[in-house]
């Protein structure tokens, strides 16, 4: 505040002026007041002394250097010691003057200094924030939003926009952006009250919950472009600690692709993510960089928002190592607990096994001391009806008890069967060829039955080690349990129509798929339809499915049923695994 | 018409084996055991043998190699309740592998071919 000084307001100012001379000879102390603005003006003082009534204060000026002046509170807003450039006096007048306009100066500058300080705070506590939101995060997508959040927050570090763009190889790709693509979504964004009024904290809740269907978001994911297309400017920044300001017209290369254009900003800062060295990584890597703008209010950056970005670049790039270590831990953890899981079935499946096994064995014995008493009872009963021919009713009853004893016979043989212990013999077989060989065999029968039968096979040959025998009896058990759901009656349930058995070479080995669009397996049944004794048909002894698969089992493959399955029926999935599979074993 | 030797320790299948076979003009010889399959074949020589396995004593498949020892030429027929007895390599020297059946009429047709091949029918 600069204004002319007279004897008025001289007088109206609290402060006496005396002057003391080059000799240090002291005007005015002598109690004669200064009166006239003339009589200061005419001494060659570079000296002065200014007493207030109270208490004296002392003003030293020599050649306009800064010096300490001590004041009383009043006069300094409560500060005791202010630092004033002093213009050298030609008088005393403009000693006042300056005297006057610095105070008023330092009131400002106190003023600033108290808004940049608590602008400070300001930005240090956003950043205390969004550190302890990464800490407890392990989700990158959700770190990538906490930080790009942090840099635009309104009431912090108050960029209008941020971008991460994510180093892929070669390639640089637009991973995340928050803020307006234009003026008029600005306005719209800027003055939401549910946005405006959150806290920080409160923004990354919503933020999490937010759909990204945002146009800037749209925008940043559609840019990809190698680095190779990048200016020099772009590929120099990243390789650049700290923060680079990037701005159009980039320096371009013939061809070269400008990023500003893509973003829709004048001028942009960037600062490169980098991850640190760790065991298996020799030196820091670029894994991107943030980006961010002006471009709606086109306010300058401070030097401290410029700070908090590079510093927000550091902490992302630390939380991106931190989060892919997550990721690998957990991946690590999740093949501990599969083994484990797989471990916990085998142990299960042995058991079971080795149960069913005991009952095998206890099954085909059992079945070896019937036999041998229903063959006699059999036999006999064969002789009988041959010696009573021509004695109708005891003939009759003859026939009774051998089509009964046949019966019995049937399933003593099937239970050997199962109880027998299962011995592969080996060869190397075509399995395309065999279903082509299945079909032709039951096509009529199938048909006969209303169903049509359809065999779906590469065309080159399907090579398996295996037992033929016991491959067919896989698949006749599959294609039997179908026929056998169809016969049963159940209320509303549909017929089976279509049965349909593909063949597909896989990477892992074969797969065979036989769906059928019938009623499929009872829901009573799906949990052990597998186990031997188990059927769903009246009479059928239900070994069939449970030795499919332990024949599938024994090719080093597996056997499930799918249902709803392709055809919205049952689907028994066979998958032959391992590398005797799938290959031709002679040509390898 | 042949010198038959059955080797089952039931009572009552040999008591069928009596009835079906004896109407066929053949001699039949029974055994109870493993161990008096061979002593019978040893002493009888008879020109085929209908083999059980599972006997008292000794086992079908252990008298059939004794057998076979002192005579390679007699024909063996095993004929058991179970199949699984077919993975046995000592079951390989027989001439030929039978599941038991109510129905003796493959039994029978094998039997035959083997008396016919041996010139013994």
């Amino acid at each position: 505040m600069l204004q002319m000084i007279t004897p008025d307001l001289l007088d109206s100012l609290p402060i006496r002026i005396y002057l003391v001379d080059r000799e240090h000879r002291v005007r005015g102390l002598d109690g004669r007041e200064l009166e006239t603005p003339g009589a200061i003006h005419g001494s060659d003082c570079r000296l002065c002394t200014a007493l207030t009534e109270q208490c004296p204060i002392r003003l030293s000026l020599a050649d306009g250097r800064r010096r300490h002046l001590e004041l009383p509170p009043h006069l300094c807003g409560g500060e005791h010691y202010i630092e004033l450039d002093i213009l050298p006096l030609k008088g005393t007048e403009g000693g006042v003057l300056v005297l006057e306009r610095e105070l008023d100066q330092q009131d400002r500058e106190l003023s600033r200094t108290d808004a940049s300080l608590e602008r400070q705070i300001r930005q240090l506590d956003i950043l205390n924030q969004v550190l302890a939101a990464l800490q407890q995060s392990r989700d990158l997508d959700r770190i990538l939003r906490i930080i790009l959040a942090g840099l635009t927050f309104g009431k912090g570090l108050e960029f209008n926009r941020a971008f991460f763009f994510e180093r892929q190889g070669d390639e640089i790709v637009g991973r995340l952006a928050v803020g307006p693509l234009s003026g008029e979504e600005a306005a719209r964004i800027w003055n939401r009250g549910d946005l405006t009024d959150l806290s920080l904290g409160e923004l990354f809740q919503t933020l999490d919950h937010e759909e990204d269907d945002r146009p800037i978001q749209r925008r940043v994911e559609s840019i990809r472009f190698h680095l190779l297309a990048a200016t020099p400017q772009l590929r120099a920044a990243l390789d650049r600690p700290g923060c680079t300001c990037l701005h159009l017209p980039e320096l371009r290369e013939p061809g070269s692709l400008c990023l500003l254009d893509l973003t829709g900003s004048s001028e942009s800062w960037l600062a490169p993510v980098r991850v640190p060295a760790s065991p298996g990584r020799e030196a820091e890597e670029t894994r991107g960089f943030l980006l961010v703008d002006n471009a709606i209010t086109n306010r300058p950056p401070t030097s401290d928002h410029l700070d908090a970005l590079v510093s927000c670049a550091r902490h992302l790039g630390f939380a991106l190592e931190r989060a892919r270590m997550n990721q690998e831990l957990d991946h690590r953890l999740e093949e501990l607990q599969e083994a484990y899981h797989q471990l916990d079935r085998g142990q299960e499946l042995l058991l079971k096994s080795e149960k069913m096994a005991a009952v095998g064995r206890v099954t085909g014995n059992l079945a070896h001391e019937i036999k041998t008493p229903l063959m006699s009872i059999g036999g006999f009963a064969r002789l009988l009806v041959r010696e009573l021919e021509g004695q109708e009713k005891p003939r009759s009853h003859a026939d009774l008890v051998l089509r009964e004893c046949k019966r019995i016979e049937r399933i003593l043989e099937a239970l050997m069967d199962y109880g027998a212990p299962q011995i592969l013999r080996r060869d190397r077989l075509d399995l395309r060829e065999r279903l082509l060989q299945l079909r032709d065999r039951l096509e009529d029968a199938f048909r006969e039955r209303g169903i049509q039968l359809s065999v779906d096979t590469p065309a080159e040959p399907c090579w398996v080690w295996g037992d033929v025998l016991r491959l067919d009896q896989m698949l006749h058990a599959q294609v039997q349990n179908v026929l056998d759901l169809n016969e049963v009656r159940r209320d509303g349930a549909r017929r089976c129509r279509l049965l349909s058995i593909s063949l597909r070479l896989e990477a892992e080995g074969l797969s065979i798929s036989v769906a059928d669009d019938g009623p499929g397996v009872p829901v009573n049944l799906l949990d052990n339809l597998f186990e031997p004794f188990v059927s769903g048909r009246d009479g059928a002894l239900g070994l069939g499915l449970a030795q499919a698969r332990d024949i599938a089992r024994l090719h080093e493959g597996e056997l499930r049923l799918l249902q709803p399955g392709r055809l919205g029926g049952a689907e028994f999935i066979t998958t032959l695994h391992g590398r005797n599979h799938g290959q031709d074993p002679v040509r390898g | 018409m042949a010198r038959i030797l059955f080797a089952d320790d039931d009572e009552s299948l040999r008591l069928l084996y009596r009835e079906e076979f004896a109407a066929d003009g053949h001699e039949l010889l029974f055994a109870s055991t493993g161990r008096e399959a061979v002593e019978l074949a040893r002493r009888e020589r008879p020109d085929l043998i209908v083999m059980d396995i599972r006997m008292p004593e000794m086992d079908g498949l252990e008298a059939m190699g004794r057998i076979v020892a002192e005579d390679n030429d007699v024909p063996v027929i095993i004929y058991s309740a179970f199949p699984h007895h077919k993975e046995d390599f000592s079951s390989w020297l027989a001439d030929a592998y039978l599941v038991k059946s109510m129905d003796l009429g493959e039994l029978k047709r094998v039997i035959d071919r083997k008396l016919g091949e041996r010139g013994s029918a």
